[in-house]
């Protein structure tokens, strides 16, 4: 499993989070300048999938076709489904919708990974940020 | 299975600017 993240192009570190009753997290980190496909790292990880999350960082933009991020990859952004416990799933595309007007360039967003047959990628996401680039934090 | 944790333990996660960082969730293995 971890190895076969590490032979992924752009990997630079990988962990095991969490392994229960044949059922594991793993995390790895790659080169915010390689773009690794949900299907290399789908592959990669074997076993059954269960669930892939994203945290990258680009730049935000919107035009009539949706909300997109551009990183290594170009990724289309939406809002997650609600989860049982919550009345709504946050809207975190309005978020994003602000930042974009407040002009930010680089935001980072957290979230589920999936990909079409097409490959084209969208993360459901579960929070938004922008990126700043003093040291400085709230 | 241990051989994987102790993999983990070598090669911690750093997440920043420069990195992009993916959770997969994997059932099914023994």
């Amino acid at each position: 499993m971890l190895k076969g993240l590490s032979g992924l192009d752009g990997h630079k570190s990988s962990e095991s989070v969490d392994y229960k009753a044949g059922t594991g997290d793993f995390k790895a980190a790659f080169d915010a300048k390689k773009a690794v496909t949900f299907d290399a790292i789908k592959k990669a990880a074997g076993f059954t999938l269960e669930k892939m999350r994203i945290t990258v960082a680009g730049e935000p933009s919107r035009d009539d076709k949706g909300l997109w991020l551009k990183a290594a990859s170009t990724y289309a952004l939406a809002n997650r489904d609600k989860k049982k416990d919550e009345e709504k799933a946050p809207d975190v595309v309005a978020k994003v919708d602000e930042l974009l007007k407040a002009g930010e360039k680089a935001i980072r967003v957290t979230g589920t990974l999936t990909a079409d047959d097409k490959g084209n990628h969208t993360i459901r996401l579960d929070s938004a940020e922008a990126v700043k680039k003093s040291p400085e934090k709230k | 299975m241990a051989v994987l944790l102790a993999l983990a333990l070598l090669s911690p996660v750093a997440a920043n600017d420069d990195t992009y960082e993916v959770t997969v969730t994997i059932s099914g293995m023994t």
